[in-house]
């Protein structure tokens, strides 16, 4: 059997570091293409999504493979990201880690998996939704608006993709979201009527 | 040449070595979690041909029966168990199992099996059996009439055996030995979906039988429009004739309660709406309510609801069949994720407990009345933890009241609740 492979005797060690070097990145490079985008979401984690988007404007939706409308909610915004390619958006699925393989396939369908994707990867449910908003109880789908003058929003339930496109062009001209038609949460509850 | 060589055979060692390490942590476990798990439990649980046990249990449902025993029901392994325990749950007997052949069985959240013991003795079962198409299942049915010593072949109670949701069912037997199961069921919304119709949510149905759950008559509907994913409520009024409270759709959206009781056994009477908390989402809470009735017939609700007219978590109360509620009474910390209400009538004792999280521990907030819901000692914690947890459930033994929960940290509990306290 061949012994393991010396990479390069003293004249090739340059070379042969620089292909362990290479061969790690690679595998490093392919772990994360390999797993899907699908990051595990943790204690700490909204925490850092929110950080690493300080000042711009960015919109974090939690949703489940077990919840019908999130499902027929998935093609509204895979039609937005087409219609704003740069729409700031983080997907986090409150599914088991166990079924990361249906949710990765279920984003695929959609072409959403591309885009920043999370999977709860925390049996602690009740922390990490803690941690995320006191005031969430689990009721999916949920969205959250965070402005670029540092408002949030968050909303439960379906959305109109109108409420989003006028959100997000808003805080490109650099408005701050009004409240005069009481902010996306009226726009919610119009359409819900 | 050499160096490009020896290059390409470090990158497939390398190659090599990254399949075996990345590989298996990559493959994908796509069978349903509620199966085999994976929340809440060591990794032992999770390898098949592990021993049934406790401490494998998913969504342990108890239930006393008239002779004070606590039986047991729960899954495992793509299996239902039942055992059960003479001295409160320290120790239980061997589990024995209803299911023969394995299969995906709802047990997480909304979804658990059930059991019931009827004053003959006869066990009934009723679990959600998951089918391979997102949202679809069968209610599964098992009886054992020898006293929990082995238990019928599981049969599907649902009529519609089309690929759609028949799921989140709940079951009752009353003092007469009428076996009653209801679920949630989208028959109705796949027809209207061939008709090009729109349909909201699912419908509400029931099975009856009236022969100890040796055959059920057949399906019928109570209302179209349910929500379609929160666990069902149902007791049994001072005329032994059942009750049920669901989270409906009124309007277009409007997910608040409504409230049936059967004016035969086998007749539904008019629905009406017990709760008016205008919560307009098109989403899904996976959040349902808790019903008691008392000796003398009053009505306990509670239940969750983030709607316009009031968010959180509330109680209530009918003396009037379900015509009319008092003003909903707030309960729990807002600020704690207060959720996943249970509420037990004992006499003119009333119990209500839910699950909070006050950011470090889960813990069971427990508030009584001893007027029959007319007054209410402030709340208090009667147990809590410091990891993941499931739902609390209060049940009697006819004497005392005990909550039945099961945490990651400590397994199954089923703990008496002393003498109410006064102070917070």
């Amino acid at each position: 059997m061949t012994a393991f492979p010396s990479c390069g005797t003293t004249p090739g060690l340059v070379r042969g570091l620089t292909a362990v070097i290479a061969c790690i990145l690679l595998m490093l490079v392919s772990l994360t293409s390999v797993a899907g985008e699908l990051r595990p979401f943790v204690s700490g984690s909204m925490q850092k999504i929110v950080a690493t988007h300080n000042g711009r404007p960015l919109i974090v939706h939690f949703w489940s493979l077990s919840c019908p409308p999130c499902l027929e909610e998935l093609a509204m915004w895979a039609r937005l990201t087409k219609k704003f390619p740069d729409l700031n958006l983080v997907m986090v699925s409150t599914d088991t880690s166990s079924r990361r393989g249906a949710v990765r396939a279920t984003l695929k369908r959609y072409g959403l998996d591309q885009r920043r994707n999370w999977i709860f990867a925390d049996e602690f449910v009740e922390r990490l939704r803690f941690q995320i908003d006191r005031r969430w109880y689990g009721e999916l789908p949920r969205t959250y608006f965070f402005a670029a003058d540092g408002r949030s929003e968050s909303i439960s339930g379906r959305l109109k993709a109108q409420q989003v496109e006028v959100w997000w062009r808003q805080q490109h001209r650099g408005k701050a979201v009004t409240r005069k038609a009481g902010g996306l949460i009226g726009q919610a509850k119009g359409n819900a009527r | 040449m050499m160096a490009r060589l020896k290059t390409m055979k470090c990158l497939g060692w390398f190659g090599l070595l990254w399949l075996l390490w990345v590989g298996p942590a990559v493959a994908t476990n796509d069978h349903a979690h509620h199966h085999g798990g994976g929340t809440h439990r060591a990794a032992v649980c999770l390898k098949p041909g592990t021993q049934p046990s406790l401490r494998c249990a998913l969504a342990p449902t108890a239930t006393f029966d008239h002779r004070g025993r606590l039986w047991l029901v729960w899954v495992q392994g793509g299996h239902v168990y039942v055992n059960h325990s003479d001295d409160r749950g320290r120790l239980f007997s061997a589990p024995v199992r209803i299911n023969a052949r394995p299969e995906r069985i709802g047990a997480r959240g909304e979804l658990r099996p059930k059991i019931a013991v009827a004053a003959n003795g006869h066990i009934y079962i009723s679990y959600t059996q998951l089918l391979k198409k997102r949202f679809s299942g069968h209610v599964r049915f098992s009886r054992s009439v020898n006293g929990g010593r082995s238990f019928s072949t599981p049969i599907t109670i649902n009529s519609d055996r089309q690929l759609t949701s028949h799921r989140f069912d709940v079951l009752g037997v009353n003092a007469q030995g009428h076996v009653y199961i209801a679920w949630l069921d989208k028959r109705d919304m796949l027809a209207a979906k061939k008709r090009r119709r729109p349909y909201r949510g699912a419908a509400l149905y029931f099975a009856l039988s009236t022969d100890g759950g040796q055959s059920f008559h057949a399906n019928k509907k109570i209302r179209d429009h349910s929500c379609q994913c929160c666990r069902l409520a149902l007791a049994f009024d001072t005329d032994d004739l059942p009750v049920m409270v669901w989270r409906h759709i009124f309007d277009r959206n409007t997910r608040d309660h409504a409230l049936v009781k059967f004016k035969t056994a086998s007749r539904p009477g008019t629905v009406r709406r017990a709760s008016d908390d205008q919560w307009q989402v098109d989403g899904c809470p996976h959040h349902g309510p808790a019903l008691a009735i008392g000796s003398v017939g009053r009505y306990h609700l509670t239940w969750f609801t983030q709607g316009k007219k009031r968010q959180g978590l509330f109680y209530a109360h009918s003396s009037d069949q379900g015509r009319t509620f008092s003003t909903p009474m707030p309960i729990g910390d807002a600020n704690a994720q207060a959720g996943h209400p249970t509420v037990l009538a004992l006499g003119a004792q009333v119990f209500l407990a839910w699950k909070e999280f006050t950011g470090k521990v889960v813990r069971i907030r427990l508030r009584f009345s001893p007027d029959r819901g007319r007054h209410w000692l402030p709340p208090y914690t009667i147990a809590e933890t410091a990891g993941p947890a499931d739902y609390p459930f209060l049940l009697t033994d006819g004497k005392r009241t005990y909550l039945s929960w099961r945490t990651k940290r400590e397994g199954y509990r089923l703990l008496t609740i002393g003498k109410p306290e006064t102070k917070p």
